[in-house]
This record gives structure tokens, sequence and C-alpha cells, in this order.
């Protein structure tokens, strides 16, 4: 496929960063934070590790843009159902 | 299975019976196969309906022709209170995940998308036949519930918990158990399904044939799938967590070890109110198909139309709430999900003006299909105007649960099922076994149907609006409802005429497959794809691979001799 | 599947069959995945303190860990499907092997962990997060299961040669469903083990 012609990334340099956020997660637990920066940390580390896997290993960017609608809608009803939610299971019981 | 795109019919001859028939890898096979599955669970459905309206009409007393049903399920005819739940919830389930979803999109799906696409098959034709076979074994473990000990699953077709969570409350065990597994299964079958649709109508498409070339019964599929597979997911969790609490002793849902079942609720109905849409469509579709041909003009409005289908399918996912107004969830989102329900009427609305502007002016012959189109359009309108008062939470606090929630969903999925289900099937019986079916007793049967299916309904409306709830055993133990017998009764005697009105249909069906006229590759000049395939179709579909020229819906051109322009034609 | 060969010329468009067919798979599991973490998310918001209670009890070093082979085990998959497209069937076979070793080290340590925690009476019935814990990771490790059957018949074709010349797409595809447990991993680990 016409994937070859395009710039390979350089897996194992990925790999590498996925593990240094990896250990950045870990030490957001054990160091000293309030509750919130951990919890957002945490998340947020989690959220660039998923991109980095989506946008590297799957090669996401190389695909048709139907592709990235099948990944985002998912995630966006995802999200809208969570949202939607959050009224009636955590605050009303 | 590495020739079946190869279009050799006499291909055909090597396959064994059980490679034919019942193994197919074609795609029409098992359109075929998902069809008489959906009629024979339609005649399960059918027989539970006919139990509860009985019931509703002389509570406690001996159906007729029932006596046979052995003890503790029934005596001597009589149903008991245990049986009444678990006929109105296999009611349900059996009608929606059984007989709507097989013929729609599991029957006429299979049968149409490659076909309409110019396609020589499915995109994967063994996941096409595990679907069926998959969704074949749900059925049957539906239909085994009903022996288990306890009966069949008894908490309704929502399988809310605590009723459906613990034993406790129904004294349903086994029933409950199988009914998730069998919906669990039912859902796995039809992802498959959707998976198999969307890739086959994005990459396997005939050149030429642009998305907006592609004919609505096919863009209605599509959407259907996509919003399946969108919003199955999280029920499939639901149901997981529903099946933990029954078997390994867990409290998902249960309130007093820290549950909360509104969460059930709200998994549930983020699928239910979709999966409406997903039977609905496919039914739209192919009135769709069926209007400009008959009134030989083009569609009107053909991209509204399109562009209305995927705004209600993203409108359909934020409406979920409305079934649940008076669940005792948070006020706050009351008002935005009432809001957003009574958008989605814009954009149908949009569909039912082009498909009204579609007949204006035309050459309209009121041939079977074209009569049960029409029959739809008529019953969908009702349906949808009735929700609107269901959607608006003051009138729905009054109304939920009541006949009138039940007449109004009956004129909704009966329309898309029922008439649209007969519309397709009447438009394309010929494509489908190469013979026509007799005009007259399509006639007959769409008389019948229409006005019988109207009597049942139209009096529940009125039981509804006085207050009677649904799923009461015996309504009549309140005095407030007694004065409602008069009109039960009428219902169910209306109801039993409906059935016997399928008659004519299943004599016509079975004698036309063998005896009918025989059908040309395009008996009612229509411009699709499949009616440039012959009639039925072999394996592999097409002659010569067809190329796209045109739009599906070029009638009446002035230039052109003939009235019809098949889009496979240059000119 | 050389039925997958004799219609692409039928389609004007843009990416084989398979590879279609498997993005609409993962959207379907995104919604699954999603209605189990959102409902645990949920949970978990309306019962903060009672959860991170039991949460503590959770094996933050054996999560770390399992999350490293399972990365690694992403990165081996990735590199066996390069050396297909470079057409290197000695390091395409050993990649795939090192994949499907990834996911029985993972199982392991899995099994490890919830040995040590039933053992400690956490068993599904100790609470609804460890209820959660058990069905969120047990689904996962069904999907973990799942990848590994598949990398192995991809391992035995490819030590066999039958994986060429027309089936090496296989990889791509099993490659993508692998990276997407991954990446549902990568979101469980936070979620039910450093969140306390």
């Amino acid at each position: 496929m016409s994937n070859t012609a395009h710039a390979r990334p350089n897996y194992v340099a990925v790999w590498a960063w996925l593990v240094f956020l990896l250990i950045i997660s870990l030490a957001a637990v054990y160091l000293p934070f309030s509750q919130t920066v951990t919890v957002s940390l945490i998340f947020v580390v989690a959220a660039v590790k998923a991109f980095l896997v989506v946008v590297n290993f799957m090669h996401i960017r190389m695909e048709h843009r139907l592709v990235h609608l099948i990944a985002i809608v998912p995630v966006i009803f995802f999200i809208i159902m969570t949202m939607a939610l959050i009224p009636d299971i955590v605050y009303n019981r | 299975m590495s020739s079946s795109a190869a279009a050799h019919p006499a291909h055909e001859n090597q396959l064994s019976f059980v490679r034919q028939y019942i193994f197919s890898l074609d795609h029409k096979v098992i359109g075929k196969q998902y069809l008489f599955l959906g009629m024979f669970m339609a005649l399960a459905g059918g027989l539970l309906a006919y139990l509860l309206r009985w019931q509703l009409a002389w509570p406690e007393s001996a159906v007729p022709g029932m006596s046979w049903i052995p003890e503790p399920t029934m005596f001597q005819g009589i149903i008991p209170p245990e049986f009444y739940n678990a006929i109105v919830t296999m009611h349900g389930t059996i009608m929606v995940f059984f007989v709507a979803m097989p013929i729609l999109l599991g029957a006429f799906g299979n049968f149409l998308v490659p076909l309409m696409v110019g396609a020589p098959d499915m995109a994967f034709p063994r996941l096409n036949m595990m679907s069926f076979w998959t969704i074949f074994t749900a059925a049957m473990i539906m239909l085994a519930s009903f022996f288990v000990p306890g009966g069949a699953a008894s908490a309704g077709w929502t399988g809310y918990p605590p009723l459906s969570a613990d034993a406790v409350y129904t004294g349903v065990n086994w029933g409950i158990t199988l009914w998730i597994l069998g919906l669990a299964l039912e859902f796995a079958s039809f992802l498959m399904g959707g998976i198999n649709f969307l890739t086959t109508v994005v990459s396997m498409r005939a050149p030429g044939l642009k998305m907006m070339r592609l004919p609505l019964m096919v863009w209605m599929q599509i959407v259907a799938a996509v919003i399946f597979m969108l919003s199955v997911g999280p029920l499939i969790a639901g149901a997981v967590l529903l099946l933990l609490d029954r078997t390994v002793g867990t409290s998902f849902y249960a309130v007093q070890k820290g549950g909360d079942p509104l969460l059930w609720q709200h998994l549930f109905w983020f699928f239910g109110h979709p999966e409406v849409y997903v039977v609905l469509l496919p039914g739209i579709g192919a009135v769709l198909e069926v209007l400009p041909v008959f009134s030989r003009k083009p569609i009107f409005g053909y991209k509204a139309i399109v562009y209305s289908t995927i705004a209600a399918g993203f409108l359909s996912f934020i409406v979920w709430a409305h079934h649940m107004f008076v669940s005792g969830m948070d006020f706050d989102l009351v008002m935005p999900f009432s809001i957003t329900t009574i958008l989605i009427s814009v954009p149908f609305t949009i569909i039912l003006l082009a498909m009204i502007a579609t007949l204006w002016k035309g050459a309209i012959r009121l041939a079977t299909p074209m009569l049960f189109a029409l029959g739809t359009l008529m019953v969908f309108i009702v349906g949808g105007l009735t929700g609107i008062f269901l959607g608006s939470a003051s009138a729905d606090i009054y109304l939920h649960d009541t006949y009138f929630v039940v007449a109004h969903f009956h004129y909704t999925l009966i329309s898309a099922v029922f008439f649209g289900g007969f519309t397709a099937m009447y438009y394309w019986f010929p494509k489908m076994f190469g013979r026509l079916m007799n005009e007259t007793w399509g006639k007959i049967h769409f008389a019948l149907t229409l006005v019988c299916f109207n009597l049942v309904f139209i009096p529940l409306f009125k039981a509804g609006l006085g207050g009677e709830m649904r799923r009461l055993y015996n309504p009549f133990e309140y005095d407030f409802l007694k004065p409602h017998q008069g009109l039960h009764q009428f219902a169910t005697i209306a109801a039993i005429l409906l059935m016997i009105a399928q008659l004519p249909f299943l004599v016509n069906f079975f004698w036309s497959m063998f005896k009918g006229k025989v059908a040309d590759r395009n008996p009612w000049q229509a411009n699709t794809l499949e009616w440039a395939a012959p009639s039925p179709p072999p394996h592999g579909n097409f002659d010569t691979a067809p190329s796209v020229y045109h739009g599906p819906y070029v009638y009446s051109a002035p230039e052109r001799k003939e009235d019809w322009q098949p889009q496979h034609q240059p000119h | 599947m050389s039925t997958v060969a004799a219609t692409e010329n039928y389609s004007d468009n843009v990416m084989p069959i398979g590879k279609m067919g498997i993005w609409w798979f993962l959207a379907s599991e995104i919604m699954v995945f999603g209605g189990l973490i959102g409902s645990y998310i949920l949970y978990r918001l309306a019962s903060a303190g009672a959860w991170a209670e039991m949460a503590h009890h959770v094996s933050t070093t054996i999560g770390a860990i399992n999350t490293v082979v399972l990365l690694t085990s992403s990165l081996t998959m990735v590199l066996a499907h390069a050396a297909v497209e470079d057409e290197n069937r000695q390091r395409a076979k050993l990649y795939l092997g090192l994949t499907v070793l990834g996911g029985i080290l993972f199982l392991i340590f899995k099994a490890v962990e919830y040995t040590t925690e039933i053992s400690h009476g956490f068993t599904p019935l100790a609470g609804t997060f460890w209820s959660f814990y058990f069905t969120m990771t047990g689904l996962h490790g069904l999907h973990v299961i799942g990848g590994i059957i598949a990398n192995l018949a991809l391992f035995v074709m490819a030590a066999r040669g039958t994986l060429w010349p027309n089936t090496q797409k296989r990889v791509e595809y099993c490659g993508l469903y692998w990276h997407f447990v991954d990446v549902v991993w990568i979101f469980l680990f936070p979620l039910l083990y450093l969140s306390y």
C-alpha cells in the first residue's frame, strides 16, 4: 500500500515517550499535589498517551477522513451521555 | 468462497444443498432466511398479542383455542397474572428485536444494499452468514425461555431493575437470564450486520455511484446501521452489569447496596430511543423508493431528505430521557430533553412533506405497494402527531405508561414495520422470488389491514386519555376503569380481525412464490440498480458489473421516450 | 479472502474493506467500553469518599508494570506491521511472537493481581468499586485474550509462510484492534489504579 511512502514515525521513540508519561502520572500520584491537580494531571496524561498511540501506532493521520469521523463521533456521544447523566446519577441520589 | 464474487450462475449448481440454502454466503439467500425467521417470530409475537388482547377484553376467562397450553403456564385457557407479565414482556421483545429488525434490516437490508449499490455481494459474506445464525440462536433462546422453570422474562420489555435484577420480585429466574443472553446475541448479530452494510456501501459502490446518487433506501439503511452501532454499546455494558447483578450477586442496580436503578433506565433508553429510528428508517426508506416509481415523478427534495435523516439520526441520541419523565430523574434534565424531543419532529416533518410533495401532480398508479406506502404515510402521521403530546413533559406526566403511549408507539412502529414492511414485500417480491404477487388479493389485504389496524388502536387512545395504565393484569378491578371494558372488547375483536386479515397475504405470498406470474427484470419500470439484475438475481448478482450515470429518481424526463431512466443506462 | 481482491475494483473508494470493517468495529467497541467507563465515572463521583478507601487496595505497582507490558506489546505489534510492509518475513514472525508473549505476560500479571486481591477478601462482591474493577478489567482481559488468539494465528501463519502473498494485511487489521485494547487500558489504569 501507499503507506510505505509516508515517513514512518520512530516507533521506539514513541514507546519511550509513552513510558515516560506513565512515570509522570505515577509521580503525580506520589508527589504531594492537591487532589484536583493530581486527577487532572493523570487524565490529561492518559489522553496524551491515547493520542500518541492512535496517531503513531494506528496511523490515523494517513487515513481517509471518514476514519477520523468513525473514531471521533463515538467519543463525542460517550461524552454527551456521561455529561447528561451527571445531574441524575451523581447529585440526585 | 473464493469465487463468490465471480458471478458464475453455473457455480451455483456445484454447491451442495446445505451450502446453497442453509449456510449460504449469498446475501440474497441470507436475506430470505432473515425474512422467514422474522415471519416465524411474528407468528409467535402475534399469538402473544392474541392472548393479551383477550385477557384485556374478557379478563380471567378461558382464551378460545388455548386450552392446550399446559399448567402452570395457563389453566384450561385462563391466563394467570405471572404469565400475563411474561406475555407483555415477550410480545414487546419479540416484535421489536426479532420481527422488526430481522425483516426491515436483516431481510430487506441484506437483500437490497448490495444490489442497490451494484456490488456482487456483501463486503464480508462469511460475517453475514454468521450474523444470521447468531440471531437465529438468539431467537431460539428467546423461545426456549418459555419452557424453563418459572417461565419467560416478565420484567417488561425494558427490563427495569429491580424487577429484572432479582428473582424475588417476579418469580422468574432463568427466564430473565436467558432474555439478557438472547438480547446480547441479537445485538452482536446486528453489530456484525451493520459493519457489513456500512463497509459495503462505503467501499463497494459501482463506478459512478456517488453518495448523492444512492437510493434513499440505502441511505436509510446505513443511517440506521450507524445509529444502532453507536447506541447499542452502552446497553451492552448495562446488560453485562445486569447479568452480573443476577448471576454473581453484585449490586450495580441495587439501591440498598449503593447501586442506582436509574442508570439502567438511562443506558436502556440511550439505546432504546435510537432503536426506534433503527426500525423506522428502513420502513420510511421503502416508502421513499415506492412513491416516485408509482407517481412517475422524481423524488421531491432528495438532498433535504438525506440531510434530514442524518439530522434525525443525530438528534435521536439526545432525546432518550423523554421516556423517563416520571422516573424520578433530575428535574433539570426534563426541559432540555423535552426541547430536543420536539425538535426531532422537524426533520421528520421535512421527510413527510417531501413524500407528499412527490405525489403532487404525479401520474399515480395505485398498485399494492403504492397503497401500502400511502398507508404507511397516513399511519405514521398519526403516530408522529401523538408523539408530540408525549414529548412535552407536562402532558407526558399524565399520559406516561397509559394506553395512550401504547397506541402511540404502535402507530409509529406498525407504520414502519407492518405497513412499511408490506410496502417493501409487495414491491421487491418480484426481485426476490422472480414472480409477481396477486394484485387483487394484495389490495384486499391492504384494505382489511388498514381498517382493522385503526379499529384496534383508536380505542386505546381513548382508554389512555381516560387514565388507564398499561400492563395491568385486570384493569377492571378498578371502578373508574370499568367503563373501558367496551373499548377493550372492541379493540380485541378488531385485533382478531386484523390477524385474520393477514391470511390473504400469507396465501398470496406462498402461492405467488411458486405459481405467480413470472416477472421480468423490471416489472415496475423503476430506475435503481437492483432492477438491472435478473429476477431473481443469481449468485453474484449482475450479468455485467453496472456503472452508474444518473441519480436514482429520474422519472418523466421530457427528452426521453420512456418515462423512466435506469441508473445504469447512459442515455 | 480473495473475495476482497476480486471486488476491490468495484469500489471508487479509498481503503481496503478489511480496514473499513475493523474501524466500524472499533467504533462500536468504543461505545461498549464508553458505557462501562461512563457508569464507573458517574458512580465514582457520586460516592467519592467510600470508594477512595477501597481503591487504595489495588496494586498500583502491578498495574504500572502491566501498563508497560501492554505498551511494549503495542510497540512490537506496530514493528511487526512495519516488517510486513518491508517484506521482512523473519522480523515479522519475531515481532508477532513477542506481541503474543506480551499479551500472555499481561494476563499472568493480571492473574497474580486477581489472586492477591481475592485472597485478601476483595471479591467482586466486596463493594461497588470492586464490582466495577472486576467487570472492567475482566472485559478488557477478554479482549486481550481475543487479541492473543488472533495474533497467535497470525504468528503461526507467519511461521508456516502462509501469511504471504495475499493475507499479510491482516497484521495491520489485527494491530488496529490490539492498539485499541492498549488505548482502553491507558484509560483504565488511571481510572482504577491512580485516582484515589
